[in-house]
């Protein structure tokens, strides 16, 4: 009978209940409604997208990139997924179902677009790869002659056993795919290590949804870095989660010292005579002093298979790639000297698995070089291809697009500065976290990798920069949820999303292909007898993605656009090559534009004296590309 | 996925068999790089993971992908360097690889029962608490009662107790006990969480937390890297048992 009462009251208290409360409830947190709009919001978002991939024409694309041919409604399809993802962080307990609907959704409208609207795999690397594990799936071999990378060829040779057992032709069959799966790859491992440093799944979430909207560099094509940037995070995943340090320092720097022996006393002593670099020192101490907390528990076993899990997989970085291996080293190894884990000896491994592969494969690399008679085969051209930053020249749009990659880049570094602060104001010192985000810097020092480092630097540190940055929105895990923290949050990834647009397809006039030029690419193969010297004045080319061996490739190198025909006349005389071939492109032009600063007139000037020359004879064309042979050879290279 | 502990050891096998199958008998069809990818990406990797038994699915798919691509990518790559290549006979290597995973994993699992139901409760409030005095001291082994006016009470955890851990008959084991921090009912805190997380090890499992000052006591189960209210658990003989012992 009371309880009949008291439901009878309440019902009546609800009724009471102005349309502002209502309302507030709603999209507050005590209600589960916020679930089902984030969810709708996020489905429209995905809808639209797709209607509005209809409307995009690549062709028209100018030097902003794919910008400059989205539709309005994509646009709004990115505002509908924002604020879905906007919404749903109003829940009372965050789902990670729908975080990872909604970011499994995120990453198929921004990395998954060139896909759907391009006919080929975008980026002149990419059908360079599928080469490298299409001459291995051929000759189960490698050829660390043709190039330094089969000397770290791991992953080729995943790529080539794969492709075989799929009953695929090729690694272009899902080498366009890539970017997405690598994407989706990177969540899972993205979310435990920010796990790791807050109970705030609202932290987690932002953090983790900034990160799709910030990596713009383009490190996730089909290739080794694009995988081993996963078995990067995992890694440091896996460590925060379960090997995370668990006993403190001694309580003072004084007693820490003691430890250390003689000369810990002889700093002691200084210690206790120079009052105010101690309290420096004091107060640098209390830093590394404590442990974190939030360690997964796991039994003896359990941690024996975990670390061999991280020795399998680091075995396959560090035979797989040439700079993740040290990204891991240096990150790993700091962590252990702060006291952050408990696996003290795992740096030491890292280093003589490193060690032992480098030292390997320098022979087979070095005897690989005395025994090749031509060295320079295939080196020409692709070091360029690959520079996603490049120097701060080339046509007026591209250089916004530049501009624009320095604001993000400065932006998401000044975002995740004044998180820092924010928390050190707050009495936090998340250690860790600043070692994850510092770490990657020293290796800008330690190799020079042409003048991709940088971008490489921004990469590794995203995760933990992007910690920071989040933590602004959410500072505190009590922090209570509210639309004023939700808005902000929706305010800023709009502002990173326009940055990321510009930054990551700011290339894409030049990295994306049409299918003429891979058909016309696909001619030349079947016309060129082996050994013949295939000639692309600029190497934006979809080429080189079957029989690397069997052909010398040229380019002019930075004289671009050379000034006339005959450069390279002389080259396809050579009688050391049974045929030559001279391919002209879109990308070839677009390349040459957008990076180099060539002006349309004059790549054309360039264009028409080729077709002009007496010499060179056209034997193919369409709308993308011509192939030209030399004149008094024609007869011979047509078959 | 411990509620089903059949389940991913059919699953690998049918893909192994399948992919096998498609491979050796050089069976050209549509399905056969789907069937591809799933295999080489989660086979090799999920037929080892489960002895983590890690409880978070995410950290189990995750561990079970990268293991893979491991496994698939030091195969082929061991096959290169010592001049046998054959992708036939790398597949080969990681469907045995797979099966004596799959193998190990039914050999070890014990088969449990389960004749009880958990009632998921949305709330932990919707749950009807026993009022019951406790007195006694936490051993390893169990309880040590205080003897005194509160006697009865204990007895009634005691039987709850042994009735939850009569696996036989309930399905249920009670893997840990201990007291809260006197006021905080139901309330864990994160060293809580990582002592006792550990001996989790089927969905049947729960843990009894009592808290000294309210005289409460709740179930949980492990779920998603931490407790969760067990809610209602229906079990007919417990009132009668109860009844039995006053």
């Amino acid at each position: 009978m009371a309880t009949t009462l008291n439901r009878g009251a309440t019902l009546q208290g609800e009724r009471a209940e102005s349309w502002f409360d209502v309302a507030r409830r709603a999209l507050s947190v005590e209600r589960d409604l916020t679930a089902p709009w984030a969810l709708e919001l996020t489905l429209l978002g995905l809808l639209l997208w797709f209607f509005s991939l209809k409307q995009i024409n690549i062709r028209e694309m100018n030097d902003l990139g794919l910008v400059s041919v989205l539709p309005p409604m994509f646009y709004l399809a990115l505002l509908a997924t924002t604020a879905g993802f906007c919404v749903s962080l109003l829940q009372a307990k965050l789902s990670y179902r729908l975080l990872l609907f909604q970011l499994a959704v995120l990453i198929l409208m921004l990395y998954g677009v060139t896909i759907l609207v391009e006919d080929v795999p975008r980026f002149v690397v990419t059908w360079l790869h599928a080469g490298f594990a299409e001459y291995i799936g051929r000759t189960g071999h490698l050829a660390p002659q043709i190039d330094a990378r089969f000397s770290w060829p791991i992953l080729f040779i995943l790529s080539a056993f794969v492709t075989q057992i799929a009953g695929l032709p090729n690694a272009i069959s899902f080498a366009a795919w890539a970017p997405v799966a690598f994407n989706l790859l990177y969540l899972g491992p993205l979310i435990l290590i920010l796990q790791s440093a807050t109970r705030d799944r609202r932290l987690v979430a932002v953090g983790v949804w900034f990160f799709y909207l910030t990596n713009w560099i383009g490190q996730d094509y089909f290739s080794p870095q694009g995988l081993n940037f996963f078995f990067y995070l995992l890694i440091i995943a896996i460590l925060l989660k379960w090997f995370k340090s668990t006993s403190s320092l001694p309580d003072s720097l004084p007693a820490a010292l003691v430890r250390l022996g003689s000369p810990g006393r002889a700093a002691g002593r200084l210690h206790a005579r120079f009052r105010i670099p101690a309290r420096a020192a004091d107060w640098l101490y209390e830093w590394v002093r404590p442990a974190d907390t939030l360690v997964t528990e796991s039994t003896p076993a359990t941690r024996v298979a975990l670390v061999t899990i991280i020795l399998l997989i680091f075995s396959v970085v560090a035979s797989s790639h040439q700079l993740t291996p040290f990204f891991l080293l240096v990150a790993v190894g700091l962590l252990v000297v702060f006291n952050r884990i408990s696996l003290r000896g795992l740096p030491v491994i890292m280093a003589v698995i490193i060690g032992l592969w480098i030292s390997y494969m320098t022979v087979t690399f070095l005897s690989g070089h005395l025994d090749s008679v031509t060295g320079n085969v295939g080196k020409l051209g692709d070091t360029v291809g690959a520079n996603v930053g490049g120097r701060f020249k080339g046509s007026p749009d591209h250089v916004l697009v530049l501009y624009t990659r320095l604001a993000l880049t400065a932006g998401v570094w000044g975002l995740a500065g004044l998180g820092w602060l924010l928390r050190v104001l707050k009495g936090r010192r998340d250690l860790t976290f600043v070692l994850l985000a510092v770490a990657p810097f020293p290796l800008i020092f330690l190799q020079d990798y042409g003048g991709e480092m940088l971008l490489r630097v921004y990469l590794f540190a995203l995760p933990a920069m992007l910690f920071f940055a989040a933590s602004i929105f959410y500072p505190t895990a009590s922090a209570r949820s509210s639309w004023v923290r939700a808005a902000a949050v929706g305010v800023v990834s709009l502002l990173l999303l326009a940055g990321f647009m510009f930054s990551r397809y700011g290339n894409e006039r030049m990295d994306s292909f049409s299918s003429d030029e891979v058909t016309a690419v696909e001619y030349m193969y079947g016309v060129a007898q082996p050994n013949s010297l295939l000639i692309a004045p600029v190497p934006s080319v979809p080429w080189k993605s079957h029989g690397i061996e069997n052909y010398t490739y040229l380019s002019a190198g930075d004289n671009v656009p050379p000034s006339d025909a005959n450069v390279f006349v002389s080259a396809m005389a050579d009688k050391k090559y049974p045929a030559a071939y001279l391919l002209l492109s879109r990308s070839q032009e677009a390349y040459a534009e957008l990076y180099y600063g060539v002006p349309a007139a004059s790549w054309n000037h360039f264009a028409q004296a080729v077709r002009q020359s007496p010499k060179l004879h056209l034997i193919y064309s369409n709308q993308d590309a011509e192939v030209f042979v030399l004149a008094d050879r024609g007869k011979q290279a047509t078959p | 996925m411990s509620r089903y502990p059949w389940l991913w050891p059919v699953i690998l096998i049918i893909s192994a068999t399948i992919i096998g199958v498609l491979t050796l008998g050089d069976i050209s069809t549509p399905l056969r790089a789907p069937a591809a990818f799933w295999f080489l990406l989660v086979g090799p990797g999920m037929a080892f993971v489960p002895f983590l038994r890690l409880k978070e699915w995410l950290a189990e798919a995750l561990l079970a992908i990268a293991l893979s691509i491991a496994l698939d990518a030091l195969v082929a790559g061991t096959m290169l360097y010592a001049g046998v290549w054959s992708p036939r006979l790398g597949l080969v290597v990681l469907v045995e690889i797979t099966f004596a995973g799959v193998v190990l994993q039914l050999l070890r699992r014990s088969p449990s029962r389960f004749t009880a139901r958990i009632t998921p409760a949305a709330t932990a409030s919707a749950v009807p608490r026993p009022r019951i005095s406790v007195g006694g001291v936490l051993l390893p082994e169990g309880l040590l009662l205080a003897p005194g006016p509160q006697g009865a009470g204990a007895k009634a955890v005691v039987i709850l107790v042994g009735l939850l851990n009569d696996q036989a008959t309930t399905g249920f084991r009670i893997v840990g006990w201990f007291y809260a921090a006197p006021g905080s009912f139901a309330e864990t805190v994160w060293h809580d969480v990582a002592e006792r997380g550990c001996a989790f090890e089927f969905g049947t499992d729960l843990l009894l937390l009592l808290d000294p000052t309210t005289q409460k006591f709740v179930l949980h189960t492990w779920k998603d890297g931490g407790f969760v209210p067990a809610g209602v658990i229906s079990l007919p003989q417990m009132s009668r048992a109860a009844g039995a012992a006053e």
